[in-house]
């Protein structure tokens, strides 16, 4: 029954007969009155590639039972237009053209370790990959899509995860960066270019309190703010690549 | 001759618009309830094939319960369809961009919290609460039980003494600005047509609409309300619904409950009951993480902002304790002697505070059992009720709306199955009671 709520699908499988119980609220989220001006059928268009992104973004539970949570995982990342490394293994994995290079069977042992999802249209419901997976390294540079309740989603993966970068997101505000305080095992953060959290400096200091091992990277800490900046940053030092800033495909260590 | 003249002077010369003669849905009350019921049949029916009529008689909301909320949304709730009513606003919440954004300009901003409500639970309670966790979870709930350590080491500031465990939301729950979402709601709805009546309804014509030998039943033919000059006005209409929060009694009884015999002799048992808000500052307080908590003692608190407030407040104890309702008045007495003795021994940082503001505003509390009344009255058959959140309003208002507009458009399932919450359990005298009050 929770399921049945508002989920927009696109029900490319469903048959509109008008009898099948989701046709209320398939008609409500996948169809827009169509009228005929330029705002009406920019909203139709956005709200066409909001359901169709959702679906692409989401796993079965047959596949993921099939192949396992941190392939299936992998798969979201991969096909989102993303990479992805796994545990133990030196290199990214990413779309060639339309072919995934991921094995289609379970191989036991095998743990996706980083997710990088930058520029892509990754959403909310798109999210779930987190589930059951123990990634170490996330990040969601430049996603147009991620918002706060984006952010309050990544609790998922708390107990491992270790470094974010959420820099570019226009979406979050400063709630969402409070939402972070969810995030209790975390190292490593990069805030740069939110220009809708405009306290991100002060949250910033928040999340240290209750967080002193966070290095926060992308804002100016405030003057009073005890805690000391070291002298480069993990970055710079190599301790988290990243790619924009490192070219070595070393995975953190 | 004199009103005539009146009249066109006034509409030569003023923008006061006239109150319509006739529309289709009047929604007595234009808070988070009725704005909802507005909203969700004006964005369904195409074609405007409906009139929409809001009457509001504070349009400022100065009073409204709406704004004066605390802001809280949480999932925990003993009665599944409370879980799924609020399940459902998060996710529109969510998707607010979609359903009341407009194209090219940035997404309405509720100032969603994300820090989710914490119930702490004495030994006594404890195996309840585990169960009631287990029922939420089951609905798709994002919460999880903790033991009293678990939650000492996560929240350093709580005191655990008496305290054997505790539930937390992860997910979808925390408090927002109610305020926003009823702005956004409103100007929506102006966009998508529906029409804001600054006015008091005062009364409704009924007539009979089925022969005397089935069972008198009627329909409200006409909804009669006065504009904020005096004048009256009377407006013919297909349907109304009552979401009138606490003064949904009174426009029960203007449209014949508790009135006649039989079905119409029971009123609508929701009254006004005041409840307090008091803003404070602690200078070493808990942190960006702390939840809405909610103590073994029913008093509760949240963080307000980034600057060290916090908001708190309690239900009273007893029926005797509760506070008179004729004005909005705050009692600081219940804050000293109540309140802040046990805020203070749960978290011992709020020893030292100091009290900075305070108000009042009223739950629509259903005295009955304090659950949601909703659906088609039985005998006055367009009279839809939407009323007795009794403090769950903001949470359930949404999906309220959502369910009404599924009535009225006679949707072939619901979203949410709220027919147990029909009138019907008070003629019958039956109740649902819901554990988690606040």
């Amino acid at each position: 029954m929770g399921d049945l709520m508002f989920e927009p699908e696109y029900n490319r499988h469903m048959p509109d007969d008008g009898k099948t119980p989701f046709v209320n609220l398939n008609k409500m989220l996948n169809v827009v009155e169509a009228d005929f001006d330029k705002e009406s059928l920019k909203q139709f268009m956005q709200r066409k590639i909001d359901v169709n992104d959702i679906a692409e973004q989401r796993v079965d539970a047959k596949t993921k039972e099939k192949i396992g949570k941190d392939l299936a995982a992998a798969y979201v990342v991969v096909k989102s237009g993303g990479r992805i490394q796994f545990a133990g293994m030196d290199r990214w994995i990413e779309k060639k053209g339309s072919h995934i290079p991921l094995p289609n069977h379970n191989i036991p042992n095998l743990k996706l370790q980083v997710a990088d999802l930058t520029g892509s249209s990754i959403r909310y419901e798109g999210l779930a990959f987190l589930e059951g997976t123990s990634i170490k390294m996330l990040i969601l540079r430049d996603c147009q899509y991620i918002d706060d309740f984006c952010l309050s989603r990544l609790y998922k993966i708390s107990n491992t995860l270790e470094f974010l970068d959420i820099s570019g997101c226009t979406l979050v505000t400063d709630n969402g960066l409070a939402a972070l305080c969810k995030l209790r095992n975390l190292k490593g953060l990069r805030i740069n270019d939110l220009p809708n959290a405009g306290n991100k400096a002060l949250i910033a200091a928040y999340l240290l309190d209750e967080n002193p091992e966070l290095n926060v990277l992308g804002v100016d800490l405030p003057l009073d703010h005890d805690k000391e900046m070291p002298e480069t940053s993990p970055e710079e030092s190599g301790q988290y690549s990243d790619s924009s800033t490192n070219s070595s495909n070393k995975p953190p260590t | 001759m004199g009103k005539f003249f009146k009249e066109s002077i006034s509409k030569m010369f003023s923008l006061k618009e006239e109150i319509p003669r006739s529309t289709d849905l009047v929604i007595v009350g234009g808070g988070l309830v009725g704005s909802a019921v507005a909203f969700f049949v004006a964005h369904k029916q195409t074609n405007r094939e409906r009139e929409i009529m809001v009457i509001e008689r504070d349009p400022m909301y100065t009073t409204a319960s709406s704004s004066l909320s605390a802001g809280g949304i949480r999932h925990q709730f003993s009665v599944t369809e409370n879980v799924q009513m609020s399940m459902f606003t998060t996710k529109f919440l969510r998707n607010i961009k979609f359903f009341l954004g407009l194209i090219d300009q940035p997404p309405p901003d509720v100032q969603f919290n994300h820090q989710g409500y914490l119930f702490l639970a004495t030994p006594e309670k404890a195996e309840k609460l585990e169960e009631l966790v287990k029922m939420q979870k089951y609905l798709g709930a994002e919460v999880e039980m903790f033991s009293a350590e678990m939650l000492k080491q996560r929240f350093p500031w709580l005191n655990i003494d008496g305290i054997e465990a505790g539930s937390l939301g992860l997910n979808g729950e925390g408090w927002f600005d109610p305020h926003s979402l009823l702005a956004a709601l409103k100007q929506r709805n102006i966009g998508l047509g529906v029409r804001y009546i600054d006015a008091e309804v005062i009364g409704f014509t009924k007539k009979l609409s089925a022969p005397e030998t089935i069972g008198n039943q009627y329909v409200l033919a006409s909804v009669i309300s006065r504009d904020t000059d005096g004048d009256m006005f009377e407006t013919n209409c297909h349907q109304v619904v009552n979401c009138a929060g606490p003064w949904a009694g009174q426009i029960g009884e203007l449209a014949g409950m508790g009135t006649e015999t039989g079905a119409l002799s029971i009123p609508l048992p929701v009254v006004p009951r005041k409840r307090f808000i008091y803003a404070y500052h602690c200078h070493n307080g808990p942190g960006i993480s702390t939840p809405l908590t909610v103590d073994i003692t029913g008093t509760y608190f949240r963080r307000e902002g980034l600057g060290g407030m916090y908001i708190c407040g309690a239900s009273p104890e007893s029926e005797e304790e509760e506070p008179s309702i004729e004005n909005l008045d705050v009692d600081y007495e219940f804050f000293n002697e109540k309140i802040w003795p046990r805020l203070a021994h749960r978290i011992p940082a709020f020893e030292n505070i100091k009290l900075k503001s305070a108000w009042a505003g009223y739950y629509d509390y259903n005295v009955w059992d304090q659950n949601l009344i909703i659906g088609p009255h039985p005998v006055i058959t367009n009279f839809l009720l939407a009323n007795g959140m009794s403090g769950h309003g903001l949470q359930q208002s949404i999906c309220v709306g959502n369910a009404i507009s599924e009535m009225i458009l006679n949707a072939d399932t619901y979203t949410v199955d709220l027919s147990r919450f029909n009138f019907d359990r008070i003629i019958r005298r039956e109740k649902i009671l819901e554990d988690f009050i606040v």
